[in-house]
């Protein structure tokens, strides 16, 4: 069922929070984002209003270490805003329950010398050569696919 | 009207919600990219973004869905584009900003081009907006040194707050147009740095009130309405940041 923004009701996302509540720390962060959040950006025709738009709603699907300079990272790289939106999902596919966290940091890279985006998959106590396949399936199924310029500022990290 | 060496304007656009005169038909926005190539030769979809729910074990999991795309016609620079979507029309000016002389003629070849390929029976809402973007090399300011239209908190509270929200919807023309107007902090392109977004869009919100062979007209008068607005809503020392002369000002 795809709740799109011609029959979508906020009565639709209480109730599936009322359902979970006991299971809350298995939800999708995306639970949290309200659908007005996501109908604000689908009908938003202006391209600056809706980067603004979608950079808080990235506010809501991740932790942000050291907030202004990770959105301030954005705004000039722009292209790695939708990207980050869909990896939230892509993560969750295949990392499930072991994601006690998701969070991004900007990290220098002492041979390039920039800056890179790094989203940080804080994991609960799985073993590390289950979330070493994990992040290998990451890669194969999703991340080896974006471009090259793209892979160039962000990457993947599990903790 | 004053005229700005650099203007605020980020980004001005025009958008047309149409009552439809037939079925949509999906062969409409490749018909339209056929007569605007030339100018806007690039490609794009718009992803629209929902929230899809799928039943998992004992419960519901959602997750981000892609909704139908929303084309968009970019010219090669980039800095304009045509979005066509369902009964939707929607043309774009990123920054640096055409004077109005330009982004005029821009509107309403493209408004006219979608008449024809789309023949739409009225327009259900039209509006014209003009995004500025303030930067300040600082880490505090005083809004009221720059913006006559600003939140203000009675003097209980603290005075120094981090990010805001005001705004305001003004009826115009006995209420069929209104202009929507909001101040608002915004994401600096660098730390340290203090970003304000005085959006003013200007709408007729009244459905098939303004007849489709009557745009002209109501553009230019919603137009000359922005102007005053954003005249209106800030200070002379704001003025001195975009230095007046030889330019355009937040909507001109």
């Amino acid at each position: 069922m795809v709740v799109s923004k011609k029959f979508h009701s906020e009565y639709i996302s209480f109730s599936i929070y009322k359902e979970n509540t006991k299971n809350y720390h298995k939800l999708p962060l995306i639970y949290i984002c309200s659908i007005q959040k996501l109908k604000q950006i689908d009908e938003e025709t202006s391209i600056i209003a809706q980067e603004e738009n979608k950079l808080k709603l990235l506010e809501e699907l991740y932790i942000l270490n050291n907030e202004t300079k990770v959105k301030t990272f954005l705004k000039r790289n722009p292209f790695l805003i939708d990207i980050l939106l869909s990896a939230e999902n892509e993560i969750r596919e295949v990392l499930e329950e072991n994601i006690s966290s998701l969070e991004l940091e900007l990290h220098k890279d002492p041979e390039e010398g920039f800056e890179k985006l790094f989203l940080v998959v804080k994991t609960t106590n799985a073993s590390p050569e289950k979330l070493i396949g994990l992040l290998e399936k990451i890669d194969d199924e999703w991340y080896l696919n974006l471009d090259y310029e793209t892979r160039k500022n962000f990457n993947i990290m599990i903790e | 009207m004053k005229k700005y060496k650099d203007p605020p304007i980020v980004e001005a656009l025009c958008e047309f919600q149409f009552i439809p005169g037939q079925p949509w038909d999906i062969t409409i926005p490749g018909i339209i990219y056929e007569k605007i190539k030339n100018q806007f030769p690039e490609k794009k979809q718009q992803m629209g973004i929902g929230l899809g729910i799928k039943p998992r074990e004992a419960q519901l999991e959602s997750r981000i869905e892609m909704l139908p795309p929303r084309m968009q016609f970019l010219r090669h620079d980039k800095k304009a584009l045509i979005q066509i979507g369902l009964d939707l029309l929607v043309v774009n000016h990123l920054k640096p900003y055409p004077h109005w002389e330009n982004f005029k003629p821009m509107i309403l070849e493209n408004f006219k081009i979608y008449l024809w390929v789309a023949k739409p029976r009225g327009i259900r809402r039209v509006g014209l907006r003009y995004i500025n973007r303030i930067d300040f090399e600082s880490a505090e300011i005083e809004l009221e040194s720059y913006f006559k239209f600003y939140p203000k908190l009675v003097s209980d509270l603290p005075q120094v707050y981090e990010t805001f929200i005001a705004k305001v919807e003004i009826p115009y023309e006995e209420q069929r147009d209104k202009l929507i107007l909001s101040l608002t902090t915004a994401v600096p392109e660098r730390p340290g740095m203090i970003s304000i977004i005085l959006d003013l869009d200007y709408a007729m919100v009244k459905p098939e009130a303004v007849p489709l062979d009557d745009i002209e007209t109501w553009i230019e008068k919603a137009h000359t309405n922005l102007e005053n607005a954003f005249e209106a809503c800030i200070t002379d020392k704001c003025r001195e940041l975009f230095g007046e002369e030889g330019g355009n000002n937040g909507c001109e």
